[in-house]
């Protein structure tokens, strides 16, 4: 049978020992000896979570296929075997081979959200891998971050080797072949190695470029330490969907995955431009597979997996333009297969609503709206071309059809937010509820409609027209939510209307993490030597360490969160190039918080956002 | 049709529990493209079922599942196709067409065979099988009731577990190849399971109302001849399920099954 790293006595106490024994069907086995490179791939947070990511998922296909490569997978263990693995001194494992990290050539470890930075600090500890960069070894791992958030990586600058910026598709190859060749030839050492792959396009190795701060904090120069390391790292896309590797065998968790399903991504970027979205911007532009190409991975995945439900991937699928060709196709093949079909991010219209009704149950099922602000200015400021008649109409078309469940999102603490905007969240919801009551005969009624606000505080990100924004202190954040809060219970019909909101102080926290600078690093290693971990669990989340770790590191969190940033200001962010002109994102704050009114998405007109050097998708459809 | 899957669990697939043990068949059954039957309505599951749960950590030579298909297959193809989409650690062991007027395996289900071994033991009283037999024989074959405390969800109320004993037997030394097969690991985890370590086989009443799991016996055993729970640690391996026949226990295997 297969060795484990952790004896029956540790797997017979902790929660889902299957969590951590590894060969899942589709799992990939190799000898560690017929193999040059063995890399430990890690999604910093529990197993069921990080099963559940598809970026690992395509790379680890992609890697396996070399033969010099073994690619495995490594996930946060959770606080129970924690404790246990640092009382007994268990090295951190793969789950494939069940080797300890610390004998890797490299740790990649993808960072999808800020509130795992501590977790990765946990992922080092536990592997027995040096916090600091600057203290490893000859020994040790290379250390690796990829992943939205590296673009801006420099509030974790000081843990990680190297980051890889955008898509792993392009350069890993290149990374692998310069790391044999060095090997081999006998010319590698940590450093030389660092040295020569931060000349890949994409690769960023912050060791060897210096920050200086003026005295009040503000970046005063961000350069290489030395001549031959470019400037700017530019983002690395990759530009031919229909043959970049995917996972036509997925990995098939034992234990039930948060995605417990056949994940489909059918194109990648989005062509809306909401401009508080980081995902809207920095994965452009929009790419779509076509349509054989899904029709031949969906049942290829269908077959490999056994799967009882497929769900497609994208950041907003109405936008797709073969969706209704697609959506035939799966209807009449999932039906053969008895197998359901799951459709988020689609927009509520006539043709979403049909293809709903034929793949749901009315009844048990709700319909989500996301109109992300309450008044038609506030959606203006952020682009969100979506008016309260479309919503309604939306809205009206679902009652008609039998839906009496409505989830609606939206987020406060957006710039430029009054009293007023916020008042427009649970009137729209209310204006929603007589139209319930208005359209749906007494006869025909379930019981009451339902309609549910759900709001997230505003965090603005890097690379998005709203990066330079202001955020609030949690104080302020909490008062808002009362006021949506008080005003709801005025509303005619609030006993159909329910409201629930974020916590305030995750919202500032991220905000520091997504917008700091290199002098974060000590905050969040303070944090994490005061017992952070897994704070992007509310259950382990505890304010007052952060608190304390700022106060303790001598810095002032509202420094990064409560002030606008003044365009002139280099931003921590500044020597990445995603591709999008500064003077786009520039425009477009200007059309946000001065002229309110909304840019045009990417097929009525191209604003010239810089993303046509990349020579295809979207802007050269048609 | 009907089926009856028997099948086996060894290593370290031991550690999936129950409603992932049934994930991973639904999985498999669709891989294999069995032709499986399912219920109406939106989110249509497959017609199957477990004759019992198997706890976490419990290896086994007799699980069964019963399926309905919706199409002629014969037992060996589906045996064979099932086989092509299991790990190395789970082994179908047989296929039976069953009577289509048959029960539930869950409902028919009377009784449970075990091997318990012990995975550890730092107790001053010698675990000798001499020595057990005798106590195996005064404080259980021999004795009018076995009363222990049965917790359940509500309460824990007095249970005598005499008459749901079918069985139970002490054996010398445990063979090697055995241990080698259901749990390759024993010897890393320096597991009881040399040609020197006692161990038991026992037969207990596993009816759903009555069902009697191996521990609970064992902690009274131990418990009368002055072992404190916290000294030993047992394992456990299900050898065999099975339904009551004419005054007969018989395998789930052979059970309502068309020949």
């Amino acid at each position: 049978m297969r060795k484990l790293a952790l004896k029956d006595n540790v797997l017979m106490q902790i929660d889902k020992s299957a969590r951590y024994i590894g060969n899942e069907i589709n799992s990939i086995m190799k000898k560690a000896e017929d193999v040059d490179i063995r890399y430990a791939f890690c999604f910093p947070d529990v197993y069921e979570i990080g099963m559940s990511h598809l970026g690992i998922q395509i790379l680890y296909e992609m890697f396996n296929r070399r033969e010099d490569v073994w690619c495995e997978r490594v996930y946060s263990p959770w606080p129970d075997l924690t404790k246990i693995m640092k009382e007994e001194k268990i090295p951190l494992f793969t789950l494939e081979s069940q080797d300890p990290v610390k004998d890797f050539d490299f740790l990649g470890i993808t960072l999808q959200y800020e509130m795992c930075y501590t977790n990765v600090l946990q992922i080092l500890e536990l592997s027995d891998i040096p916090f600091m960069a600057v203290d490893r070894r000859e020994e040790h791992p290379i250390v690796m971050g990829g992943g939205p958030c590296t673009y801006n990586p420099e509030p974790i600058a000081d843990f990680f080797d190297i980051f890889y910026i955008g898509e792993g598709e392009m350069q890993f190859d290149a990374i692998f072949d310069l790391y044999k060749e060095m090997k081999h030839s006998g010319n590698y050492s940590r450093n030389a190695f660092l040295h020569a792959v931060a000349k890949i396009p994409g690769i960023y190795v912050p060791s060897l470029y210096q920050v200086s701060y003026d005295e009040k904090g503000f970046i005063t120069e961000f350069i290489p330490t030395e001549e031959d390391i470019p400037a700017v790292i530019k983002r690395q896309v990759d530009m031919d969907m229909d043959h970049a590797p995917y996972p036509k065998k997925p990995l098939i968790p034992y234990v039930r995955a948060t995605q417990d399903r056949v994940v489909l991504e059918i194109m990648r970027g989005c062509i809306r431009g909401c401009r508080f979205c980081q995902a809207g911007m920095v994965y452009r532009p929009n790419r779509e597979k076509k349509l054989s190409t899904l029709q031949e991975y969906a049942t290829k995945m269908l077959d490999n997996t056994g799967y009882e439900e497929i769900s497609l991937s994208s950041l907003s699928s109405s936008d797709y333009s073969h969706l209704p060709e697609f959506i035939d196709y799966l209807i009449e093949e999932c039906e053969k297969r008895h197998v359901n079909i799951s459709l988020p991010s689609l927009r509520i219209d006539a043709f979403s609503l049909d293809v709903m009704s034929k793949v749901q149950d009315i009844k048990k099922s709700s319909l989500t709206f996301a109109p992300e602000a309450g008044s038609q200015r506030m959606r203006n400021v952020i682009n969100k071309g979506l008016t309260k008649e479309v919503i309604l109409n939306g809205a009206k078309q679902a009652f008609v059809g039998g839906w009496n469940k409505v989830k609606l999102y939206f987020m406060l603490g957006l710039p430029t937010e009054t009293e007023e905007d916020i008042k427009a969240i649970p009137d729209l919801a209310e204006e929603m509820a007589e139209l319930y009551y208005d359209t749906v005969p007494k006869e025909q009624r379930h019981g009451r409609c339902n309609i549910n606000i759900s709001t997230s505080f505003f965090v603005p990100k890097p690379f998005t027209p709203l990066q330079w924004a202001s955020m609030l202190p949690a104080k302020e954040y909490l008062n808002r939510a009362g006021i949506l809060k008080d005003h709801m219970r005025e509303e005619l019909n609030h006993k159909s209307i329910s409201y629930q909101y974020h916590e305030a102080y995750t919202t500032v926290l991220e905000g520091v993490l997504a917008r700091g600078d290199r002098k974060i690093s000590q905050v969040i290693l303070k944090a994490y030597e005061k017992g952070c971990y897994f704070d992007a669990w509310t259950e382990f989340f505890v304010p007052e360490k952060w608190e304390e770790a700022f106060a303790e590191c001598g810095i002032d969190p509202d420094f990064y969160t409560i002030r606008e940033r003044d365009l002139k200001e280099i931003l921590p962010w500044d020597f990445i190039d995603v591709g999008i002109t500064r003077s786009f994102f520039e425009r477009e704050w200007d059309r946000a918080i001065h002229q309110q009114v909304i840019t045009p998405n990417c097929r009525q007109q191209c604003s010239g956002c810089g993303c046509r050097s990349f020579e295809g998708g979207v802007c050269y459809e048609g | 049709m009907k089926v009856r899957v028997r099948f086996a669990k060894y290593g370290s697939i031991r550690y999936l529990g129950h409603l992932d043990m049934m994930r991973f068949f639904q999985k498999a059954n669709r891989r294999a493209k069995l032709p499986i039957a399912y219920s109406e309505g939106f989110h249509p599951h497959q017609i199957m079922s477990f004759a019992s749960p198997l706890g976490v950590g419990i290896t086994s030579d007799g699980e069964y599942m019963d399926l309905t298909l919706s199409a002629e297959m014969s037992c060996d193809e589906i045996l064979e196709c099932l086989q092509e989409q299991m790990t190395e650690e789970v082994k179908i062991v047989s296929v039976q067409r069953l009577q289509e007027d048959c029960h539930k395996a869950m409902a028919i289900l009377e009784a449970a065979s075990y091997i318990v071994f012990f995975k550890d033991y730092t107790g001053s009283v010698p675990l000798s099988a001499e020595a057990l037999e005798e106590e195996v024989q005064k404080h259980i074959l021999d004795a009018k009731q076995v009363l222990v405390e049965k917790e359940t969800k509500k309460s824990t109320r007095e249970v005598d577990l005499r008459p749901l004993i079918y069985d139970m037997k002490l054996h010398g030394g445990f063979e090697e190849a055995l241990a080698d097969k259901i749990l390759p690991d024993w010897r890393e985890n320096e597991f009881l399971l040399s040609t020197e370590d006692p161990y038991f086989t026992m037969t207990l009443c596993a009816r759903s109302s009555d069902n009697v799991k191996p521990q609970l016996l064992m902690n009274y055993l131990m418990q009368q001849i002055g072992v404190k729970e916290e000294e030993f640690a047992i394992g456990i391996h299900r050898l065999d399920m099975l339904a009551a026949q004419d005054d007969k226990l018989v395998s789930l295997e052979e059970f309502e099954t068309v020949s």
